[in-house]
């Protein structure tokens, strides 16, 4: 495949973490990415190349690319501060597994009214030795009164961000990071794009549209339902005002990410635990664990080494857009399995409301699927290790399911023979398959399959949000959603320009089938 | 007794006139005595813990509001009234919620004998335009050029938040950084004091530098760590190799072809470089004791980074957008955007540039600059909270000065103007109203007190007896305030203590207002469902 890369090896890719539910999906990703890295032989026989994710920093401990914010109160300590009292909880696998594995739950079920999750993600975030990249990585937005702001609206970062000091806070986190990078090649930003976080998360697209790069990519992973936090919400909301907000939240969020970034890839539903949608609330830290796995995989083309890679962030961008931009929302699915388990069985599962989880869907118009260390099973035997054998493993899956064709549309793989080697702390995937639950005892690693792809599901809830933001919206019949959107500064105007956009893109991924023409 | 409201919306949770008005009565002096203790210098200080045990220190009135978890509607509503003081003026937070509360405190008074509300708010009102009178017969007129002057209201401000000894040293640097910045006839911009701060050392090792630090440093190990003579080439210019639009891809038909292309896109950002060299070489020659030093917005790739070194140029890359606009005003020159502009009218100077490295963290000191309009307060601290606690007042340090140019006069501070305004109120105006409102007017000459007595008890003094002496010195026609050290009273002009009149007019407009509706709210209804999770 073509690929320019930088010519000292593969380019950088930032990471940006906004808000709880980013920053807990954040931390299992560092988790995962430093046991990889901590793993390397001395030789470096590995297969990716980790610097795209890790910078290296003088002592020479590899340090995660990332820039983490999140509301004071939210962490273990404000102002993002490295200060003594941090530093007396170091961070160690045993102090964690121990901590974990005893009390963890009930403390972080939270057992005081409407606390909802209670666990502080920078807890078991690696944060290197003795925990000082702590002020390095981890930016707290301060003035909000935690617990008594709402924060759930995407409207409700508008107030935060606008204090000069936040911002500019905030922007020179990301040009440190990004004046690190020799040859810069995207960004990855997590965010819960529902919250007022989502707001955050547009103007930072804007700055580093402005200031840092017109033309690299910017991948945007929308956290929401169970992978979110749950924020304070305004007192005395009735249910139809929640249903508007809600509304008006997702075409907002849909609006402004969708449009300016490559991707935009929304994680809002998963299989739920036994306990239903609310017990998947107080289990952030285990749903988190499994969005991990995804967002690793987003990375993945790029940083296999020579021979594997599959180009750049803008290569991998391409193929799952290969029609070009304008609305870049993606779909996304994926199955995690635990290693060594003879039951095993991949078993994709939606991580978009609309996403068809089954391997064959009709009106596809790019997938993009990775696999991390998965068995070719049958008499071949050992791991899919290169493009080639995913490829047929795929349709070996197809044709022994019964499942007929592979509905026509570019498609590309990227394959890792290794799978997540799990830090000892890792949540158990008990959420995801309900029969393997098992307490999992020191390391295990997991293998997993995730698809990123276009679909025309996606397509037809862009229309009903338009359709409901409409009707909502553009002439609000409540006085009350209507004074909510003037708090906002959502005028009519704003409002129509909203509409219009939100219909371009509606039309544009109607015409955007890639075999059109063979369906007629 | 059923409430009307009750007819209306059965679900309404209500609240009658006499509990509203002392639920709102007592939020104010909840809030009130939160905050009396950290008021002046001799205030005590406070320690937020977060709900994860994260700790601040502080003792700034506006930090505190912003940071503690108000529930109480009420108190809400009054912190928010601060915070907006402190957004308006940088100061006087503290006092607002002071006042506020103590207007309460005195009505409550008036109240509990059966006075209605609305007698006491027009006594308010009257007393609040009175004030606002007083205020341009006492403030005194100042020179903007009196360096000393200035400093005094720096000091008054900065000695509230920090201890003595730094707060004097930081006196001078702020009143420097300002008076560096100042361009006459143009409006004052402190953006143009870049605040940087460093881990290292102590709070006292805090100084003005005459030039700008920038936080990051050359990203080739080959550049030159100290440069002396240096033109600055600020620019934003990108130097790096960027692959273009995404739709805009290479079409091309062999790796042969390919490869040619490649090499075409980096042929035009390496001409870019050439351009850059071309200039250093006009205007440095083979002078080597010259140097040249770029300082760029966008990115500089590792093989821009080599040619510039080949060449002996320092290079910086992703500077801060504001940095661009300082150090146009530090080194002069302008900011170049493409390398067509670039001329040798366009490059800045400075004596030295050179490279600070802590740690993980790398600083560049461009120092000795031509015009230095712009300037960086370097912080220094050992820990996070130092530094916190130096940079909140530096902001506020900063704020009064521009205050007191923009006012062109000063207050005199210490409680003096409180007092001296009591004694007014007391004397002068309640003779000229008529009737009940008079008590309004009383209470609002009372309430004032609260700032002198908290200044006094705050010392460890006796605010009665520091009040009493104070009063008799206000009769007598002299406006003392209340020193703080001795515990007698000083003239403040002497001591050199004065406050902004901004502040304390705003103060003025503004407790009354609240004071007014919390006073004249006869019922509070709650209705609608809470929707947080239970």
């Amino acid at each position: 495949m073509a690929s320019v890369k930088g010519e000292g090896g593969a380019g950088e890719v930032v990471t940006l973490q906004l808000g709880g539910g980013a920053n807990h999906v954040g931390s299992h990703l560092w988790n995962l990415v430093l046991e990889e890295e901590a793993h390397r032989s001395p030789g470096g026989a590995t297969s990716q190349d980790l610097s795209v994710l890790l910078a290296e920093t003088k002592t020479g401990e590899r340090q995660p690319r990332t820039a983490c914010f999140d509301l004071s109160g939210t962490v273990g300590t404000s102002y993002g501060s490295g200060s003594e009292e941090s530093a007396a909880e170091t961070w160690s696998t045993d102090r964690l597994s121990v901590s974990l594995a005893e009390g963890g739950h009930g403390r972080w079920t939270g057992d005081e009214a409407g606390a909802g999750y209670r666990g502080y993600w920078d807890e078991y975030m690696n944060l290197g030795h003795q925990g000082r990249w702590r002020s390095q990585l981890i930016t707290c937005f301060p003035g909000t009164w935690h617990g008594v702001n709402a924060f759930d609206c995407y409207g409700d970062g508008i107030e935060l961000f606008s204090r000069q000091d936040v911002r500019e806070g905030a922007f020179d986190r990301v040009r440190h990071l990004v004046e690190r990078c020799d040859y810069l090649q995207g960004f990855q930003i997590l965010a819960d794009d529902l919250s007022g976080f989502g707001h955050i998360c547009s103007e930072m697209i804007l700055h580093i549209r402005d200031e840092v790069t017109q033309s690299r990519p910017l991948a945007v992973v929308g956290l929401r339902g169970p992978f979110a936090q749950d924020y304070t919400v305004q007192s005395n909301r009735s249910e139809t005002k929640q249903a508007a907000l809600d509304c008006i939240n997702r075409a907002w969020a849909t609006y402004r990410l969708s449009e300016a970034s490559d991707a935009h890839i929304v994680l809002d539903n998963c299989w739920f635990p036994p306990g239903g949608e609310s017990q998947a609330r107080t289990e952030l830290y285990e749903t988190s664990a499994l969005a991990a796995c995804l967002v690793d995989s987003l990375t993945l083309g790029c940083r296999l080494f020579d021979s594997a890679s599959l180009g750049s962030l803008r290569d991998i961008m391409t193929r799952l857009n290969p029609r070009g931009k304008k609305c870049a929302l993606a779909a996304c699915a994926y199955g995690v399995v635990k290693q060594g388990d003879p039951e095993a069985e991949v078993v994709l599962r939606s991580a978009t409301r609309v996403c068809p989880a089954s391997k064959l869907d009709k009106g596809t118009q790019s997938e993009y699927y990775v696999l991390r260390g998965l068995q070719k099973g049958g008499e071949a035997g050992g791991t899919i290790s290169t493009e080639r054998e995913a490829q047929d493993w795929f349709v070996s899956q197809w044709m022994e399911g019964g499942g007929g064709q592979m509905g026509p549309c570019p498609r590309s793989f990227a394959s890792c023979g290794t799978p997540h080697l799990v830090p000892a702390h890792y949540p158990s995937t008990k959420i995801l398959s309900p029969s393997a639950r098992a307490p999992v005892q020191g390391g295990f690693s997991l293998a997993s399959m995730v698809r990123f792809s276009k679909c025309d599901a996606l397509g037809n809830e862009l229309a009903s949000l338009c359709e409901n933001f409409k009707r909502v919206c553009v002439k609000p019949g409540s006085p009350s959603v209507f004074s909510v959107l003037e708090g906002w500064d959502l005028g009519a105007e704003d409002r129509l320009e909203m509409m219009e956009t939100l219909e371009t893109m509606r039309s544009e991924w109607a015409g955007g089938n890639f075999f059109d023409d063979d369906d007629d | 007794m059923a409430a009307a409201v009750k007819q209306v919306n059965a679900h309404a949770e209500t609240m009658g006139s006499q509990a509203a008005l002392f639920m709102n009565i007592n939020a104010a002096k909840g809030l009130l005595e939160v905050m009396r203790t950290n008021l002046g210098p001799r205030g005590t200080i406070k320690m937020l813990v977060g709900g994860a045990g994260d700790i601040k220190l502080t003792k700034d009135g506006n930090v505190l509001l912003r940071e503690m978890q108000i529930q109480n509607p009420t108190a809400v509503m009054i912190a928010r009234t601060a915070v907006a003081q402190d957004d308006i003026t940088g100061d006087g937070t503290t006092t607002t919620v002071l006042m506020i509360g103590e207007l309460l405190k005195q009505a409550e008074k008036y109240l509990n004998e059966g006075l209605h509300p609305r007698v006491l708010v027009e006594g308010f009102e009257i007393a609040k335009k009175a004030a606002l009178a007083y205020i341009d017969t006492v403030k005194k007129p100042i020179d903007s050029s009196d360096r000393e002057q200035l400093r005094c209201v720096a000091y008054t401000s900065l000695r509230t938040k920090l201890q003595e000894q730094i707060a004097n040293q930081l006196t001078d640097n702020v009143t420097d950084a300002v008076l560096t910045i100042r361009v006459p006839n143009e409006p004052l911009d402190l953006h143009m004091v870049e605040i940087m701060h460093m881990k290292h050392k102590m709070a006292t090792d805090t100084r003005l530098v005459n030039g700008l630090v920038l936080d990051h440093g050359a990203r080739h190990p080959d550049m030159k760590k100290y440069n002396e003579n240096c033109f600055i080439l600020t620019c934003n210019i990108s130097l790096e190799y960027e692959k273009s639009e995404v739709n805009s891809g290479f079409f091309y038909s062999s790796a042969d072809q390919r490869e040619k292309m490649v090499a075409a896109e980096r042929m035009y950002t390496d001409e870019r470089v050439h351009k850059i060299i071309d200039l250093k070489n006009k205007v440095c020659g083979d002078d080597p004791n010259k140097s040249f030093v770029v300082i760029n917005q966008k990115g500089i790739d590792p093989l821009s980074l080599d040619l510039l070194v080949q060449n002996g140029i320092v290079g910086l890359r992703r500077a801060k957008k504001r940095n661009m606009e300082r150090l146009i005003l530090a080194c002069g020159g302008v900011a170049v955007n493409s390398v067509e502009e670039l001329t040798p009218e366009s490059l800045g100077y400075a004596d030295k540039v050179y490279e600070h490295v802590i740690g993980e963290d790398k600083y560049t000191f461009v120092e000795g600059v031509k015009n230095p309009h712009s300037c960086t307060l370097l912080i220094k601290g050992p820990h996070d909270h130092t530094i916190a606690q130096v940079k909140e007042a530096i902001r506020d340090g900063l704020r009064a000065i521009k205050n007191t140019l923009d006012d062109g006069h000063v207050i005199p501070g210490a409680g003096a103007f409180e007092v001296g305004l009591h004694t007014h109120l007391k004397n002068e105006v309640v003779k000229t109203v008529e009737g009940r409102a008079r008590l309004g007017v009383e209470a609002f000459a009372e309430a004032l007190l609260i700032v002198p007595k908290t200044l006094a008890s705050n010392s460890g003094n006796d605010p009665q007896e520091a009040l009493i002496s104070l009063q008799n010195e206000h009769e007598k026609g002299s406006m003392l305030g209340f020193d703080v050290e001795t515990g007698e009273p000083t003239d403040p002009t002497l001591s050199g203590i004065y406050d902004n009149l901004i502040v304390k007019k705003q103060i003025i407009q503004s407790s009354p207002i609240v004071a007014s509706q919390l006073l004249l709210v006869d019922e509070v209804i709650r209705a609608g469902r809470n929707m947080r999770p239970r």
